[in-house]
């Protein structure tokens, strides 16, 4: 080869080179990133997989996939412009609520209809944005951040700004237009009426708030500290009226304030003050003179109300909404069929501020167990996950699916509630009176979005996501990571009316709990966590709150009840008392009558059992429920006890009355977790009952998680989401096999979800229990589910084994009535959930059958 | 039997903490308990889809549907004005539009050979269509004489017999439903099926005393029916919106119900019928019943959207209501303007299926399923019933009275009380017979070693230092009343016999005797349910009307110059209760061995009780007042009416007081209200 041709071969090799490395790959990526993003967003973070922009006029962000340029947007794109309620959330990345002097509404505020400025700071991988609505004088920053599993966005309380703390001054300019001059702080002076004000520039001004203005018809009314009127002047067209009232500025020294009137316009009635350095200020009444009497509130927020929205019959996919366990509504056209959305409480109903809605014939909507939502977007394979880091303790999730209120989108969000609008009575047969809080709930916002693209892009992706976030988070710092076994709780007693007075209905002594799990042990139930529930003195429902260690005579006292707890530990069974330190029976605990909770509005709460013995339960104050609490964990650990199971506290979560104060459920939710980690202090095993997810922290097994969600008209499937978020790394059981209708369906569930069956067992026929409170138990009987006990614990045993004692789900696929369910060792779960034989990835099954394929094919 | 008026607080009752049902479903299943009160059971029926769209229709206040023989859903489209056929997938199939004659389709049918009737109450008519879609015939109003000229023909609903004859609800006409046969294009056969009126007591007195014509009197017309719907036999099924046994009816040929339902609630709107006999009811709320053929309520599901929280198997307006004999329910919403479509759980198979069993008389094949029915629920009364009577039949009496117990049957139980009491008297008769020789012989021995060496003589010195004491004397007295009344009187009047506290303590051994009587009688002849005690209410009534009676009758006595002292009439009247004291303790000893064949004796004792105590009042009163048997009747008239004042009294005491009370309260409220501090 001559030198030429050599020296041509090189360039060619180095063009070679060149072109198909690095700068093609540059160039497409280049073209890729942002390609779809509109003008006006800049870049602010990115992650591996994301990109994340911001608009800065609404704070609009659009998160953009890195593979494939394909783009998410949290504010509608080519919507019509205009102004309105929904217009305005559609556009607005933060949308506020705020309450307005005496009305009792709570009102939106949005970039669209409101003014307001946003100046931007950025920060690593984010931006905060410093809002200000500036016609309502609420202010407060918002964090948008991008970390490796997505966008955050958080918001500090204490960075909020109301009104009714820190004022600004609206003064008329030259040529006589309003205008805004800055932030004044106002601070009262140890005198009661005295008000300093200090403008941006410095300014300070003294303000003695007894004098004020007020007008009503063509007059100007001052008022003296007394609120005894000084005098009344009369108003006429381009009357200038001036007068004097002594104010005295920081330097006490006096200055006068006049207050002028601008023709017909009561708005417009200004107070000038004059300053210590001659300035001069004309401030709007309303804003200043009036202060302590009119005043904007921020009610309550929401961060990205239409993250991920989509336009009806445009996108594909679906959204996951926190019901049951989880449940799926499409992004399909409803052709505007539903009316109402999804809209819940996180963690319940605030009983200390909404009224049960109960009825006779109605089953309760679930309650949202935890706070999570999300957005799954198939035609682009982006798939987002709202979780609430911070905040759950006083957020709702709502979720409009198109066609709701005319909206032609769906979309998901949280809304988080500072103050809210409630019903005071004012006496039997008096009526209510709408009221709102004033005090301002206390907790921080920490929002979520966790991201996932390309196929992790589905529910199963994002549980999958959700339960590596919460491993990340702690929320199984205290799980115990336990071989397969079932939950066997035991009904120990109820009371029924007798002659005189009460007798109890002995259900399952300490003595027949032992031959029952005895038999069980040696039909093959291995292991078994056993619960025993009304141990106590006066039973089930006599006998809570379960203040004492107090096993119940009738049961066999408290050395029988030893008996079984060590010969439960002998046999290998997790052991464990049920208590309630919630719920108070004041007819059998009298001397706890004060210490029942009491809604916001001072009344006591108390909710009817509709039973026949005792009419109506009461809850304890969470104070009390602590002390009560704490004491009790004492006594079992004391007495031996190594096990605790919670309810009752682990389900609740609200708003109360104490002691002449208002408390917020971030105190309630304090008390809960002091109770609950005097348990885990002691090293004793707790089993919490449903629990709301800030305690799974807290627990080391989860018990009575539901199997089925409300059933909403506008749901399309229900998912196995918080199951799959909890494979693997904490037991948790479901609910009572005992009441299920569908029993070959129900076992299907469990090894779909790969849970632990729990049974409600009793030696006796449960017809006893038809005069007791209990009555609603109605099948529990022991030898009538011992078979099916042993059969399911030796076919899920068998499913546990398969996939590995730390197995996790790792995909979830649905097709019809055919399930595929794939844990983290390979294993294969196929269902059959239908009537008819199914086939799916060549497996075919009977109806309502299941068939478990290992990772190498068999 | 249950009233509408007791539905919710019947519900409430079964309502427990911590709800045991399922929130796949939003309403709760109740069955009624073996005290004949709902109790909550297993989902019986579980929602599995709602149908809005079908294809491109949508339906709009759809007012009927019906199942052809065709397996389709004939559904009255009222505000589209025509009827859409669809399959029970939700896929349209068809429709029949005729602008020109279909104005308000109220009620569908069709009948074997795919004809669709229409009830049009705007046509006035019901108008008939071939099933290619082509008006064949319109039944207008009848002009028979029988029919009544100004009788309304507003079709309603229409079902169609074997022979072609309609059946047509006709709105506002009370005399039945309109038969029609389908000769010569219509003959009016006559009325058919009509419900009765039902005249209220009030009602009674407002036309006695205002006259019938009176506007006070009230209208009294008979309760229309609201949908109707018919089985393969030919019986007609009828629902009303009545909140009474008319709520749901099947009508003979004759046009007579042949089934009383045992539980009913108001404003039933639509009923449906499959092959097995199963009838099912909705009312317009969204509560949808199952009863068996027999008119036994089964099942109570569905509950309405009140809240509007749009879950599946939650109703608006219900309309119409189809069962296919898989039972699938079809619910049309007329508000909803969907069908949803709710289908068996597992649970409702088993007891179909044990159910179908046992009405074949196959009791020891339904054995089975009956105990898979009660391993699912212990309290579901039917199917302890249905194993009690497999059991029965068995010959094992004991357990199936145990069961017959459970579900509330008492015929079945006093059946087998009656087989279990004879076996057990025949295998212990010579038991018995030797017993009671031995007790007779022991009698005989012992009195006459008494007789011989008086060993029994300290027991009588006991007895006779007993009843020495002086209040015991007193109380025992109260037999006297027995012997003789008179006597009984005049000692307690003049010989002071008796005291007030003797008294008392007499009228309290009738309490206790009471007590016992009515909580401790045997299953079969005690009125009270299980678990229900009302000791205060109970002790009220016995003192407080003994008080307020006799305090009554003192005051009546001494303005119609009676000579009875407060005490000799309080005391007499306590003593009058001795035949009850008597009576009770063996009243109560049989109510716990007889069965119903002997009821008889139960009664006639408690008939001898009461009369012989009435007896003794009346000549209590008579003696101690000096009165004639005229002058007594009177006061004992007098007594009454003067007790029903003193009742009223109280009442408008109470109320009056308990609105002052909540007028204090509500003061109290808005001052606290005002000034206490906000949150």
């Amino acid at each position: 080869m001559s030198r030429e041709s050599k020296l041509l071969s090189l360039v060619l090799l180095i063009v070679m080179l060149c072109t198909c490395c690095l700068p093609v790959h540059a160039e497409e990526a280049q073209s890729a990133a942002g390609a779809n993003i509109p003008e006006g967003y800049r870049l602010i973070g990115e992650n591996d997989r994301f990109n994340l922009y911001i608009q800065d006029a609404d704070m609009a962000v659009a998160i953009e996939r890195k593979d494939t340029g394909d783009v998410m947007f949290s504010t509608v794109q080519g919507a019509k412009k205009g102004k309105g309620q929904w217009v305005g959330m559609q556009q607005s990345g933060v949308v506020i609520e705020y309450l307005e002097d005496v009305k009792d509404k709570p009102i939106q505020a949005d970039f669209v209809n409101n003014a307001y400025t946003i100046g931007y700071t950025d920060v690593d991988n984010g931006t905060t944005a410093h809002i200000t609505f500036t016609d309502l004088g609420i202010s407060f920053d918002v964090t948008v951040a991008m970390d490796d599993n997505g966008m955050v966005v958080t918001m500090k309380e204490a960075s909020i700004v109301e009104t009714k703390d820190e004022t600004f001054l609206i003064a008329l300019n030259d040529a006589g237009e309003e205008e805004r001059i800055g932030l004044t702080k106002y601070t009262k002076t140890t005198e009661e009426s005295e008000f300093i004000l200090t403008t941006v520039t410095g300014e300070t001004y003294t303000l003695n708030k007894s004098y004020y203005v007020s007008d009503k018809g063509e007059t100007v009314t001052v008022k003296n500290a007394d609120g005894k009127q000084q005098m009344t002047l009369p108003l006429a067209e381009g009357a200038n009226v001036a007068f004097d009232v002594p104010v005295l500025d920081a330097a006490q020294k006096e200055v006068t304030i006049k207050p002028e009137t601008v023709a017909g316009i009561q708005k417009n009635v200004y107070i000038t003050g004059s300053g210590s350095d001659g300035s001069s200020v004309r401030i709007l009444k309303e804003k200043v003179v009036l202060i302590s009497e009119y005043s904007y509130t921020i009610s309550a927020i929401y961060l990205y109300p239409f993250m991920g929205y989509s336009e009806a019959g445009v996108g594909q996919g679906y959204m996951i909404i926190p019901d049951g366990q989880g449940a799926i509504v499409g992004f399909e056209d409803n052709e505007k069929r539903y009316t109402t959305p999804y809209d819940k409480q996180v963690y319940g109903l605030n009983i200390g501020v909404d009224n049960l809605q109960l009825s006779s014939s109605r089953v309760q909507a679930e309650d949202v167990l935890a706070p999570f939502f999300g957005m799954v977007h198939t035609d682009t394979g982006i798939a987002v996950l709202g979780v609430i880091d911070e905040g759950d303790i006083a957020a709702r999730i709502i979720a409009y699916p198109n066609g709701v209120r005319n909206l032609a989108y769906d979309w998901v969000t949280a809304k988080y509630v500072y103050r809210f609008v409630f019903n005071q009575p004012m006496g039997p047969g008096a009526g209510n009176v709408a009221t709102r809080n004033e005090h301002r709930r206390n907790f921080d916002i920490n929002q979520r979005f966790l991201l996932e693209c390309g196929d992790t892009a589905s529910y199963a992706g994002l549980a999958v996501a959700y339960r590596n976030y919460l491993v990340e988070s702690g929320a199984f710092t205290n799980a115990e990571i336990r071989p397969f076994d079932i939950q066997v709780d035991f009904l120990g007693m109820e009371r029924e009316n007798f002659i005189l007075g009460k007798q109890d209905v002995v259900m399952t002594t300490f003595e027949q709990a032992e031959e029952i799990l005895s038999e069980l042990k040696e039909l093959g139930v291995e292991r078994a966590n056993v619960v025993y529930r009304g141990w106590q003195t006066n039973g089930l429902t006599g006998g809570v709150p379960t203040d004492s260690y107090s096993p119940a005579g009738s049961l066999g006292g408290k050395s029988g009840l030893k008996k079984l707890r060590e010969l439960s530990e002998e046999m290998g069974f997790a052991f464990s008392l049920e208590t309630d330190v919630l719920s108070l029976n004041i007819e059998t605990h009298p001397t706890l009558t004060f210490s029942a909770f009491k809604k916001i509005t001072s009344e006591t709460w108390s909710k009817p059992t509709f039973g026949k013995v005792f009419s109506t339960l009461n809850y304890l104050t969470p104070k009390s429920s602590r002390d009560i609490g704490v004491d009790l964990v004492d006594a079992l650990d004391r007495a031996g006890f190594t096990g605790v199971t919670f309810t009752g506290i682990t389900q609740l979560l609200a708003d109360y009355y104490h002691q002449d104060k208002y408390h917020d459920t971030s105190e309630m939710a304090a008390y809960y977790v002091e109770i609950i980690d005097a348990a885990n202090s002691r090293g004793m095993t707790v089993n919490l009952v449903s629990p709301n997810a800030y305690l799974w922290q807290y627990a080391n097994v989860i018990s009575d998680l539901p199997v089925a969600g409300s059933d909403y008209t506008y749901t399309d499937a229900e998912i196995p989401f918080l199951t799959i978020a909890l494979s693997g790394q904490i037991p948790y059981y479901l609910e009572y096999t005992n009441f299920q209708a569908n029993t070959n369906e129900f076992f299907l569930h469990l090894m779909e979800q790969g849970a632990r069956p729990s049974f409600l067992l009793t030696m006796e026929d449960p017809i006893k229990l038809q005069n007791s409170n209990s009555a609603n138990i109605y099948s529990s009987r022991y030898d009538l589910y011992r078979d099916l006990i042993v059969e399911w614990y030796g076919e899920l045993n068998a499913l546990y084994e398969a996939v590995g004692e730390d197995g996790q789900i790792v995909d979830h696929v649905r097709a019809g009535d055919m399930v595929c369910v794939t844990w983290s060792n390979g294993t294969k779960v196929y269902l059959n959930f239908g009537d008819f034989e199914g086939t799916m990835d060549g497996v075919t099954l009977e109806k309502l059958s299941y068939k478990v394929v290992n990772g190498n094919g068999n | 039997m249950k009233k509408f008026a007791a539905w919710l607080l019947i519900l409430l009752t079964v309502l427990s903490l911590g709800s045991t049902a399922l929130a796949a479903t939003p309403f709760r299943t109740f069955t009624l308990g073996n005290d004949q009160e709902l109790i909550e059971t297993q989902t019986a029926y579980e929602p599995v889809r709602t149908m809005i769209r079908f294809g491109d229709e949508t339906l709009k206040n759809p007012q009927d549907m019906r199942m052809g023989p065709d397996g389709y859903l004939y559904i009255a489209d009222n505000g589209n004005k025509r009827i859409l056929v669809v399959d029970t997938q939700g896929n349209f199939v068809r429709e029949i539009v005729d602008k020109k004659n279909i104005k308000s389709p109220m009620g569908v049918f069709v009948d074997e050979d795919l004809n669709v009737y229409i009830a049009d109450d705007k046509a006035r008519a019901v108008l008939m269509y071939d099933k290619d879609g082509k008006l064949v015939c319109e039944y207008t109003k009848p002009t028979h004489q029988l029919f009544g000229e100004t009788a309304p023909y507003v079709p309603q609903k229409v079902v169609l017999d074997k022979r072609g004859n309609l059946y047509i609800v006709s709105k506002g006409n009370t005399n039945g439903i309109v038969q029609i046969s389908p000769v010569d294009g219509g003959e009016f056969l006559g009325y058919y099926g009509a419900n009765t009126s039902r005249i209220s007591f009030l009602t009674h007195i407002r036309r006695f005393l205002f006259g019938e014509n009176s506007d006070v009197a009230g209208e009294i017309v008979p309760i229309s029916v609201k949908n109707l719907a018919i089985d393969q036999k030919g019986m007609v099924y009828t629902v009303t919106e009545a909140g009474d046994e008319s709520a749901l009816r099947r009508l003979n040929v004759a046009g007579k119900s042949t089934i009383t339902p045992d539980w009913w609630i108001e404003l039933n709107s639509a009923v449906a019928v499959n092959s097995s006999g199963s009838i099912f009811t909705a009312n317009a709320n969204g509560t949808i019943m199952e009863y068996t053929s027999e008119g036994s309520l089964l099942f109570v599901f569905g509950t309405n959207d009140e809240l509007t929280e749009q879950r599946v198997g939650m109703f608006k307006s219900v309309t119409g209501l189809v069962v296919t004999d898989d039972y699938t329910v079809y619910v049309l919403d007329a508000n909803l303007n969907s069908i949803q479509v709710l289908r068996p759980t597992e649970f409702t198979d088993l007891v179909h299926q044990a159910f179908t069993l046992f009405q074949e008389g196959k009791y020891a094949e339904s054995k089975a399923p009956w105990l898979e029915v009660l391993r699912m629920n212990s309290m579901f009364s039917y199917a302890s019933t249905g194993l009690g009577e497999a059991l029965y039949r068995e010959g094992n009496y004991a357990e199936a009275m145990e069961n017959f117990r459970n579900g509330g049957y008492r015929q079945g139980y006093s059946d087998a009380w009656w087989e279990e009491r004879s076996n057990w008297l025949h295998s212990n008769m010579s038991t018995i017979i030797f017993v009671a020789v031995a007790v007779i012989v022991v009698w005989f021995v012992l009195g006459k070693l008494d007789r011989r060496f008086g060993i029994l003589k300290p027991l009588r010195v006991v007895k006779e230092k007993i009843l020495s004491i002086k209040l015991i004397d007193q109380v025992l007295y109260c037999f006297q009343m027995l012997k003789n009344p008179y006597d009984a009187c005049y000692g307690i009047k003049r010989e002071k016999r008796a005291s007030y506290l003797s008294a008392v303590i007499v009228l309290f051994i009738f309490f206790v005797l009471y007590v016992l009587n009515k909580y401790f009688a045997g299953f079969l002849f005690k009125t009270m349910p299980d678990g229900y005690y009302e000791l205060l209410s109970d002790f009220l009534t016995v003192f407080g009307a003994f008080l307020l009676l006799t305090i009554c009758c003192y005051l009546v006595c001494t303005i119609t110059d009676g000579e009875a002292r407060f005490r000799d009439i309080f005391i007499s009247a306590a003593y009058a209760l001795a035949p009850m004291i008597v009576f009770q303790p063996i009243v109560l000893a049989l109510s716990n061995v007889l069965t119903f064949n002997e009821e008889f004796f139960i009664t006639m004792i408690n008939v001898v009780a009461l009369g012989w105590t009435a007896l003794l009042i009346v000549l209590m009163l008579m003696y101690q007042n000096d009165y004639t048997l005229k002058k007594t009747f009177a006061t004992i008239f007098m007594t009454l009416f003067c007790v029903l004042v003193v009742v009223a009294l109280i009442v408008v005491l109470y109320m009056l007081i308990s609105q002052l009370v909540d007028f204090i309260v509500s003061i109290y409220g808005e001052v606290v209200y005002r000034f206490v501090k906000r949150v």
